[in-house]
């Protein structure tokens, strides 16, 4: 067992984030396991973005104890779940616009104190402007074309100044004729002339065609 | 009035936010000089669609300049907008939410939003999927009630073709060959498997005919145009009625065959297809023309479906006549 950043744990190859309800899974694929007498739950990077980031050589991970997060393209709720086990005294305000994986998403959160979820629509974020104040941390993860724009609309608008923006882009959903690399040459440019990017990741094999880009504002 | 209100000083100039709870007004110093409380529950439709409620506006005509920290498509004389994040930075340091509270809240609005959400093109999309779920479980079933069956009676297996004829000989039969392995017992078990596929049978064509009369009533111009099944795999294919309605027709003309498409938009070596689910229309069927067909098919049912979801007048009928006599 090592420890790594923020009370995440590896062990072996895998990744294990503490447990803040002990005893109780939201997924039927979780595995729960022991250390030191703490319980904690497997995270797999096949399923979320962020932890294959971290497999991959993620250099700073901006998510500390009380870090408040606003979660563009929450699904099901996989990522938050365990950015709620990270985070126990931030808020996470956990985005989407469809009702089909909201319906899981309000099943986790109803369990989770610091989980805040929204249905809305990440292209226009005035419409939660109510709900959400400035945060230390955007994370984007949302499958649609105009990803980018989507993206500095938001940290424009919420994120505080010398926050950490995490953009995740889907190279199939930006333009499926192109060469991936292509997209993200593109992506890259769009993202300088705003934010000053720290990090660059390509998250092949755990998720193909997918690029996370980490900046700073 | 614009060159007064960009000329203004930061002196006189108070600030205002809204957050889930309460209308808040801050003087420069982002001290809070009143506060009042709002039901966001009830308020939400029009802080969603960034209007201003009647607190605020109530707000605008006491104060003489406002700025509002966010962003508003109404307008009022005496309030600008600051979409500055450092505004915002200090507003909410002063102005705290109780993160439990907000988390009941939104969980609250989320259910109440989750609720509204369903339609009618939710109860179709389910219908036709439960549909072709059963018709393709019937008949994994089927097909290992025979082979079972061919075991005892080989004749019966073969004679009887469709599948509901053979499983009611199968319900119904009484007479025992005798010179075989079975017993009572083991035809009686082939029997039991036969009344559940039975049921199942029945479950489908309930369904089918809820699945007609839903979608005469709710889009009946698709319906006269397309059929139920048709019909109903369109909306799901595109996944609410509101979205096919928006379609251009060409993307109509191809749901149902994005594997295609996109095989040959990235490799540009196969064809591009020429119909997705409206090859499976009669008209397109018995057409030596299928592509036109297809093409004229899916131009009328995009009229359709924009005259369903606006609630038009029906046309439906109309509209079938003229394209069967172009294509038959």
């Amino acid at each position: 067992m090592k420890k790594l950043f923020s009370g995440l744990v590896k062990e072996g190859y895998e990744i294990y984030s503490p447990n803040l309800l002990p005893g109780t899974t939201h997924f039927a694929e979780e595995k729960i396991q022991s250390f030191d007498g703490k319980e904690y739950r497997r995270w797999d990077p096949r399923s979320s973005k962020l932890c294959s980031g971290i497999v991959k050589g993620l250099k700073n991970f901006p998510f500390k104890n009380n870090t408040n997060t606003l979660y563009l393209g929450a699904s099901h709720g996989y990522t938050v779940s365990f950015l709620s086990d990270i985070c126990p005294n931030g808020r996470i305000y956990a985005l989407d616009f469809a009702p089909r994986v909201l319906r899981d998403l309000l099943h986790t959160a109803k369990q989770r104190n610091n989980i805040i979820p929204i249905m809305g629509d990440a292209a226009q974020p005035q419409q939660y402007q109510s709900i959400v104040g400035s945060v230390d941390v955007l994370y984007q993860d949302v499958a649609q074309k105009n990803q980018v724009d989507m993206f500095l609309k938001n940290s424009a608008m919420y994120l505080k100044k010398g926050g950490v923006g995490i953009l995740n882009v889907k190279a199939r959903s930006e333009d499926v004729t192109k060469k991936p690399s292509e997209v993200f040459r593109d992506v890259k440019k769009q993202l300088s002339k705003k934010l000053t990017i720290t990090d660059y990741i390509i998250l092949s094999p755990f998720q193909e065609d997918h690029a996370m880009f980490v900046c700073k504002k | 009035m614009f060159i007064k209100l960009s000329g203004l000083s930061e002196s006189m100039v108070h600030y205002m936010y809204t957050n889930v709870f309460e209308v808040v007004i801050l003087d420069e110093n982002f001290q809070i000089k009143e506060r009042s409380k709002i039901d966001y529950i009830k308020q939400r439709r029009l802080l969603e669609s960034n209007k201003f409620i009647d607190i605020e506006k109530e707000f605008a005509k006491k104060y003489e300049k406002l700025m509002f920290i966010g962003y508003k498509d109404d307008k009022l004389p005496n309030v600008v907008f600051s979409s500055d994040i450092n505004k915002l930075e200090s507003v909410t340091q002063k102005v705290t939410v109780d993160s439990k509270k907000l988390h009941n809240l939104a969980c609250d609005v989320l259910d109440i939003k989750l609720i509204e959400s369903v339609d009618k093109d939710n109860f179709i999309i389910q219908a036709v999927n439960s549909v072709d779920e059963l018709t393709r479980s019937i008949n994994t079933h089927v097909k290992r009630l025979r082979e079972w069956y061919e075991l005892y009676n080989i004749e019966m297996s073969k004679k009887y073709t469709d599948s509901l004829v053979f499983i009611e000989q199968i319900i119904n039969s009484d007479e025992i060959i005798t010179d075989t392995a079975f017993n009572k017992k083991d035809i009686n078990e082939i029997k039991e498997f036969a009344k559940v596929i039975k049921k199942l049978i029945d479950a489908k064509v309930k369904q089918e005919e809820y699945l007609n009369e839903v979608m005469q009533q709710y889009c009946p111009n698709l319906f006269a145009i397309a059929g139920p099944s048709i019909g109903a795999h369109l909306i799901e294919l595109a996944g609410s009625m509101k979205r096919l309605s928006r379609m251009p027709a060409q993307t109509i003309q191809l749901l149902g065959a994005e594997k295609a498409l996109f095989k040959f938009l990235k490799k540009r070596s196969s064809k591009s297809p020429k119909y997705g689910i409206l090859h499976e229309h009669p008209l397109v069927q018995h057409s030596q023309r299928k592509g036109a067909c297809a093409k004229a098919l899916a131009d009328k049912i995009a009229i359709c479906a924009k005259v369903d979801y606006f609630n038009g007048e029906f046309v439906g009928d109309k509209i079938y006549k003229s394209l069967e006599a172009r294509f038959k």
